[in-house]
């Protein structure tokens, strides 16, 4: 597999995993309890809704902000010369 | 032929590369810096804030799907037992809220949209039936051991609930004249204005001993509308409120509104604040448009900041140290306080403040979680209060820089 091939699918892999878990906590929070942390900053909330309710935040939040700058960095990332950590050949 | 000419002979290999790994490492750094940057400055701002104006212009789509979402909590089994403050009294506060907010909506989306107005009033109707039902206002009737329908030829306040309860019939009288409710509405004015006009401190009490000038800024509200809606001329009580608040109750340094005050004394309990300055001004849109503003622009000069492009409110002004957020604020994250900044919404379209109203649109959309379904449009963080809240916020009269 090349490795632009490799790259493009770790990229898509990240967008997929990001998508799907941000999906499947607005499932979660479909019925509104989310808010009760919002609002009360997390006073008598349970652990596993305050625990949720953190991790909708912080996924959306990677997701909305973050996400499209690192899926264009990586892409940009390609078109870079590859380093490889070795020294580059000196012309003498 | 030079032999680099020749496609049959084999190609030399690449170029070695000539950048140093040092400045390979350095361009990757700023390279990421700057998609980061751009990403989270530039385009989720802009991504987060499509659609604002279909609020802030009142589209019929947005209203109708916002009505739509909100219908389900009304018609819902609620009970207080479902918002999870910690506070039987605030869990029975967020469950009149909600009936009292969403009531709003759809009296204002009404107004607005004549052809939604039958949908929106019947709805607005249930609001009251709700807000009526002795179970709903009971954390008013616990607070001061009486109910407050039952007592309105006493003295005592009831602010926490006849000054909003009011301004809803008032409001829905205004539209629907003969509403059943025109008899009550009467009767809740007397009483406030009765109060109000025996307040030592000018204003009437929340709860025993509590004074809390945002509350009474509904009630005020409420006489106005009152007023408005009977055709009676503009209430005394209003013009004398609102004096005292500009001479008692606005912070001289900020012009913020005090959040809480001292019963006998009538000195400051609490900090001026932005929760309290930005729902006032939503309330007295319906009473003093020029405090409303004031309020609005003490606000934007004091409190609200861009955070990447977002729109934020901070709870307290700079001169004073904040804490973590109470029931009135929320959780305050580096200062900003999300009910502050969900109330300054209702602001920015009140008095027409179109980028403003976008920046914060931004904010309650990333933080809200919006999703649109057969159902109408609800947002997952916000829940019955939040959706309601947002319903009667995005739906607040334009005065200024757009029709009312």
């Amino acid at each position: 597999m090349s490795r632009l091939r490799r790259r493009l699918l770790w990229v898509l892999l990240q967008v997929a995993v990001l998508v799907g878990a941000h999906a499947a906590l607005l499932t979660w929070f479909a019925g509104g309890e989310v808010s009760s942390v919002l609002f009360t900053g997390g006073h008598q909330v349970s652990p596993g809704v305050l625990f949720g309710a953190g991790s909708f935040f912080l996924v959306r939040l990677l997701l909305f902000l973050l996400l499209p700058g690192v899926v264009l960095a990586q892409l940009l990332e390609l078109a870079l010369p590859r380093g490889g950590g070795a020294e580059a050949p000196s012309d003498g | 032929m030079a032999p680099a000419d020749d496609p049959s002979s084999p190609q030399p290999p690449a170029p070695p590369s000539r950048v140093s790994p040092g400045r390979l490492r350095l361009a990757r750094l700023l390279l990421w810096l700057a998609a980061l940057g751009f990403s989270a400055a530039v385009c989720a701002p802009r991504y987060c804030a499509l659609g604002w104006e279909q609020p802030f212009e009142g589209q019929r789509a947005w209203a109708r799907a916002q009505g739509a979402g909100v219908a389900r909590w009304v018609e819902a089994d609620l009970g207080p037992a479902g918002f999870a403050t910690g506070s039987a009294r605030f869990d029975g506060e967020w469950w009149f809220g909600t009936y009292l907010m969403a009531g709003l909506g759809y009296v204002q989306t009404a107004r607005e949209h004549p052809e939604l107005a039958e949908r929106h009033l019947a709805l607005a109707a249930r609001c009251v039936e709700r807000l009526l039902e002795p179970r709903v206002r009971a954390f008013d009737a616990a607070a001061w051991s009486e109910d407050p329908l039952q007592s309105l030829g006493g003295p005592r306040g009831h602010a926490a609930y006849l000054g909003y309860l009011n301004l809803l019939l008032g409001l829905l009288r205004e539209l629907e004249p003969s509403t059943p409710h025109a008899e009550l509405n009467d009767r809740i004015s007397a009483a406030l204005a009765r109060r109000f006009a025996a307040a030592p401190q000018g204003l009437i009490a929340t709860y025993p001993g509590e004074l809390y000038p945002v509350d009474n800024s509904a009630g005020i509200a409420s006489l106005a509308v009152h007023a408005r809606a009977t055709g009676a001329g503009p209430p005394p009580a209003v013009a004398a409120w609102v004096a005292r608040v500009r001479a008692s109750y606005l912070d001289p340094q900020t012009g913020l509104l005090i959040q809480a005050v001292h019963p006998a004394s009538g000195q400051a309990l609490d900090a001026p604040r932005g929760s309290g300055s930005g729902l006032a001004a939503y309330f007295l849109a319906y009473a003093d448009p020029a405090l409303s503003r004031d309020l609005y622009r003490a606000i934007d000069a004091q409190l609200s900041e861009r955070f990447l492009g977002f729109g934020v409110v901070k709870e307290y002004p700079a001169t004073v140290p904040g804490g973590w957020g109470d029931i009135d604020s929320g959780p305050l994250i580096l200062g900003y306080s999300v009910s502050a900044t969900g109330f300054t919404l209702a602001g920015a379209r009140i008095h027409g403040d179109p980028a403003a109203f976008a920046r914060l649109y931004a904010t309650a959309w990333l933080f809200g979680a919006p999703t649109l379904g057969a159902d109408g449009l609800r947002y997952a963080a916000g829940g019955p209060l939040g959706d309601a809240l947002l319903f009667a916020l995005m739906s607040a009269p334009r005065l200024e820089g757009g029709r009312r």
